[in-house]
């Protein structure tokens, strides 16, 4: 059965309680934060962080008040993950529950992943020379629910079957008169794991408009072996005609 | 009898072991090569037997195909000084060869591109990675797909890989029959 989270950035109220929660549970160390207008920090996803709050200022010119807007980043496990498709050694793969992970033992570091990723998601690291990204605590799902939900005080995060969220999200839209980032309204790579509704539009969060298809660069980049036969075939025509000649050659 | 210098007389066949072909190597045109035979073996590797191999292939991605993929770079740059410089014009004077340093030129900076995301060549040269990022999302690909290309290539025109092979077999055919004909 296929899971997924409701990510709804309007009930969000910035905490941090989901970052905090996700190093906790995976491990991962905590990194130096940085003074910016924004008060993001840490500044990016990276190796280390796996999930991440956004904070940003609106400022409406028209009625003078101002807005924060909180918005969650991470891996957005894609139905059909570009990531996966572009790894040479499959280390990334699409698990039936939903989660989209990474077999760090396999990675070689090569960042095809990065580059395939239309959300910029798959972070590297140069200490370990290994790609590293948010897995839905796929060593939770579906027993528990992933560490960032379960820690989250306002919903902001909600956890259920697939069927379950796209109803939920589709009775949020109606509330927020939105969008459904993810599924229903924009489908990226076949629709998403963790499902965005949105107060406004999905550019307005810094969300790309991804087709629902795989990028052109990833069948380059699986089909080109092929390429091989035209080779093989090339020079068993050039040994067969050069063996001739050399045979001629010797008779005369 | 000034000015005139004199020639010592080459041996024919030349004597051949260990010693003597890591001597050659060390020269840069059969240097050029051999790292250029490491990149594209250690390249196929990748992507032929990534599936199977996984987290095996890893040293080989980072050392063999990515340190020495720079210091490739590097040797490339050398060579290419060292054609135009020697006045050795018949090198390049050849369509296949023309094209071959087209093709090197794609996977350097499509190689270079790759490698940046994310970081290393950004501490080193910074402006380096700003310019190279704009094409960062296709260079996977491009990289992939131009090394098959110049694989069809190479095999099929004169002056490429098999060409190379077929040199080989004829140099050894002849040393052997030359030695036949001393005994």
């Amino acid at each position: 059965m296929e899971y997924a989270v409701l990510v709804d950035p309007a009930k969000c109220i910035g905490c941090r309680a989901c970052q905090v929660t996700c190093k906790r549970w995976n491990n991962r160390p905590g990194e130096e934060t940085t003074f910016s207008n924004e008060w993001t920090n840490p500044p990016k996803l990276s190796f280390d962080t796996y999930t991440h709050i956004q904070f940003k200022l609106e400022h409406d010119e028209t009625t003078g008040s101002t807005k924060w807007r909180f918005f969650n980043w991470r891996c957005m496990h894609c139905h059909e993950p570009a990531c996966a498709e572009a790894c040479p050694v499959s280390a990334i793969t699409k698990h039936e529950e939903g989660p989209v992970v990474v077999n760090i033992n396999r990675c070689i570091g090569c960042k095809f992943c990065v580059s395939a990723c239309p959300f910029g998601i798959p972070k590297f690291d140069p200490d370990t020379g290994k790609v590293d990204k948010c897995h839905m605590c796929y060593d939770r799902v579906p027993h528990k629910e992933p560490a960032c939900v379960q820690s989250c005080p306002t919903d902001a995060l909600l956890f259920g079957t697939r069927d379950s969220i796209i109803q939920k999200a589709m009775k949020r839209k109606e509330e927020l008169n939105g969008y459904v980032y993810g599924d229903i309204d924009n489908k990226p790579l076949g629709g998403t794991s963790f499902i965005y509704v949105l107060d406004a539009e999905p550019s307005v969060f810094g969300l790309p408009e991804v087709g629902e298809a795989l990028p052109a660069t990833v069948p380059v980049i699986k089909y080109s072996k092929w390429l091989l036969v035209p080779a093989a075939l090339g020079g068993l025509a050039y040994l067969v005609s050069w063996r001739r000649r050399r045979m001629k050659e010797k008779e005369e | 009898m000034t000015g005139q210098k004199e020639i010592s007389e080459k041996k024919y066949p030349p004597d051949v072991n260990y010693r003597t072909v890591l001597k050659g190597l060390a020269r840069l045109d059969p240097f050029f090569h051999l790292l250029m035979a490491i990149l594209l073996i250690t390249g196929l590797m990748i992507d032929l037997l990534g599936p199977w191999l996984g987290g095996w292939l890893w040293s080989i991605r980072t050392i063999a195909h990515g340190y020495l993929g720079a210091l490739f770079i590097l040797v490339f740059i050398v060579y290419i000084v060292q054609v135009i410089y020697s006045k050795k014009m018949r090198t390049v004077l050849t369509a296949t060869n023309y094209v071959d340093f087209l093709f090197y030129i794609i996977l350097i900076i499509t190689g270079m591109t790759t490698a940046s995301a994310n970081k290393p060549w950004i501490d080193v040269i910074p402006g380096l990675f700003h310019a190279l990022s704009p094409i960062a999302e296709f260079t996977p690909a491009i990289h992939t797909a131009v090394t098959y290309v110049w694989i069809v290539f190479s095999t099929v025109f004169p002056g490429g890989i098999l060409h190379g092979i077929a040199s080989v077999y004829l140099i050894s055919h002849l040393k052997k029959k030359s030695k036949m004909e001393r005994s």
